[in-house]
């Protein structure tokens, strides 16, 4: 027994020099709610620049265990976390994501007192991510996943209004109600196996020994909890009205970090539930299904929508169908490209975001129509809407094209080699939608440059600040991801997964 | 006691949580529903983890649910306080200025 302990110990005290950015991100909770307090009373973004020092800190460290990973896997306490490259990868994106997110700061009418919360929160979003992108164990999953989604239902109603506490609640209520029935699910399959290391091969062994019906009802409920968490088809209803109210810069990080937490677990969740391909399930038909549901529900919602961050809502539901696309078609083309959409995607939305915080924030414009004529007032602020609208419909030259390439010539590859019908009516229905997407995503160059303004030309305001000028590099880089793709493609190649 | 009476146990609550989360009106009532919801599984996970006397990872599994179980729901009796003040109702069905 003595010795077993001390393996123990001695394992745990060798995984802590692994787990230096979580180490860092937990000290700067600590520290932002402190300095939160200190700075109540005094004018200027002291918080926020702590915050970004940790931030950059965060990810330092990520990129330095990026350079002494090897190829195979680090299992860190007692095999409760595993780090690979590919976790690796997922929490440069969310470092990142959460980085920009934060730059582009929170003002409002309570927002002065309240900056010490907002940045806990966001950081704490940030660790749960880290967690679940590294997470081999169901309890670790189920921790992280509650990490994320709490502090996500506070941030929901930061707004300090009617709207954002509504959405704050519709938010509390499926979120909750979805990780209760995650937890149920995690429970059973728990009970098949009697073990909770879900990336261990026994975990399947036991798995393969089930039947098929309670087989599929607990992997659904779990299924269940994590669509919900990247709001793909019959879990998307709280998107858009969290969307809507929740402070801009709470949403830009809303679509982006916890979303694609949820694609980190889903990768491994997958990789389980197909059980070698033994299932009894077909899980790529269902995943196809799912797809098809997200996509076709995210545009032609998007299609009728007036409020712009409605609209965004709807498309990035939509972009988490073309994200479950890369799911359906499962081999080691389809999961690079993954990360490469993901990574294309965090810049595009970001980006989009940034630029409607702007008009939202010096214009006061919430609605497509009120876009009208911008065009006269800022050449350069239309054309870098222009670009990103075109990314996120997936049209060359952006990166949105690239990624969209990547994605269905990988689902292409392996219609061809395994033959499952449903992923070819999943490609012919993705291009479709493609089509329909152009409607809305193009309906805002059309309002800005050949709609007349509304009563008066909007007036040329200032547009140099920080965060425009974030804006413009990130433009650039969507354009970059179109003409030269294979520096970040090689990166992503040197991440392996383990099927 | 056999392992599936607590089986049947839980499935009966999840049952009622989830009738509770999908019929009632009352916000709280809802939260009360997926109170329910975590005790089911929590029930498994305990009856579960007597099956292996060494590694009791059900049992602390349910120690950590009720952990959360009780930040969540602080969270969200602070929201539904909230919604109390400007709606001044806690009725799910008043509750819908977002639409679209």
């Amino acid at each position: 027994m003595e010795t077993t302990l001390n393996d123990k110990l001695r394992d745990i005290t060798s995984s802590l020099s692994y787990f230096q950015p979580e180490f860092v991100i937990t000290i700067g909770i600590i520290l932002i709610l402190i300095a939160g307090l200190l700075a109540k009373s005094k004018k200027g973004p002291w918080v926020q620049a702590l915050c970004l020092l940790i931030l950059a800190i965060t990810i330092f460290t990520d990129l330095r265990q990026w350079a002494i990973l090897g190829e195979n896997p680090q299992h860190l306490f007692l095999s409760m976390l595993g780090l690979d490259k590919g976790a690796v990868f997922w929490k440069l994106i969310f470092g990142t994501g959460t980085l920009l997110a934060v730059f582009m700061g929170f003002r409002g009418s309570e927002a002065s007192n309240r900056q010490g919360e907002y940045h806990a929160l966001m950081l704490s979003v940030v660790l749960g991510a880290h967690l679940l992108a590294m997470a081999n164990n169901l309890l670790m999953v189920f921790i992280s996943i509650e990490l994320i989604s709490i502090s996500s239902y506070l941030l929901t109603s930061f707004g300090f209004n009617k709207n954002s506490t509504e959405a704050g609640v519709k938010y509390l209520l499926f979120g909750a109600a979805a990780s209760g029935i995650m937890l149920f699910g995690m429970s059973w399959l728990y009970a098949f196996t009697g073990s909770l290391d879900f990336f261990q091969p026994q975990f399947a062994q036991m798995l393969m020994k089930v039947d098929t019906v309670p087989l599929a009802i607990g992997c659904f409920l779990v299924l269940g909890g994590i669509l919900f968490k990247i709001s793909a088809a019959p879990m998307h209803i709280w998107t858009p009205d969290v969307y809507t109210s929740a402070p801009t810069p709470v949403v830009a990080f809303f679509s982006v970090v916890p979303k694609l937490a949820g694609f980190a677990l889903l990768v491994k969740w997958v990789i389980i539930i197909n059980l070698f391909g033994l299932s009894p399930l077909n899980w790529s038909s269902i995943l196809a299904v799912i797809a098809m549901l997200t996509i076709t529900i995210g545009n032609f919602s998007a299609l009728w929508q007036k409020n712009v961050k409605r609209m965004l809502a709807y498309s990035s539901i939509a972009h988490s169908g073309f994200l479950l696309v890369a799911m359906v078609a499962f081999s080691e083309l389809a999961m690079h490209s993954l990360l490469f959409y993901a990574a294309v995607y965090l810049i595009m939305n970001i980006a989009a975001f940034i630029f409607v915080n702007y008009l939202e924030r010096s214009y006061g414009y919430t609605n497509v129509d009120h876009y009208r004529g911008l065009i006269k007032a800022s050449i350069p602020l239309s054309i870098m809407i222009i670009v990103i609208m075109i990314s996120l419909a997936g049209l060359p030259p952006t990166g949105g094209f690239t990624a969209k390439l990547l994605i269905f010539t990988s689902l292409w590859e392996s219609y061809s080699t395994k033959e499952n019908s449903w992923m070819l009516y999943l490609m012919i229905f993705g291009l479709t939608n493609t089509v329909v997407s152009l409607f809305y995503y193009l309906r805002i160059p059309y309002y800005m440059i050949f709609k007349a303004p509304q009563d008066e030309t909007p007036k040329n305001k200032n547009l140099f600040s920080f965060e425009n000028f974030l804006g413009f590099i990130m433009v650039l880089a969507l354009l970059l991801t179109f003409f030269k793709p294979d520096g970040l493609m090689r990166i992503i190649n040197s991440v392996s997964f383990a099927f | 006691m056999a392992i599936e009476h607590y089986f049947i146990l839980s499935a009966i609550l999840f049952c009622i949580g989830m009738t509770v989360i999908i019929t009632k009106k009352n916000a709280i009532v809802v939260l009360m529903g997926v109170e329910l919801i975590l005790n089911a599984a929590n029930i498994n996970f305990i009856a579960v983890s007597q099956l292996d006397n060494i590694k009791l990872g059900g049992q602390f599994f349910a120690l950590f649910v009720i952990v959360v179980a009780a930040a969540e729901a602080a969270v969200g009796l602070a929201i539904i306080l909230k919604i109390y003040k400007y709606f001044s109702t806690t009725n799910l069905d008043e509750i819908n200025q977002l639409k679209g």
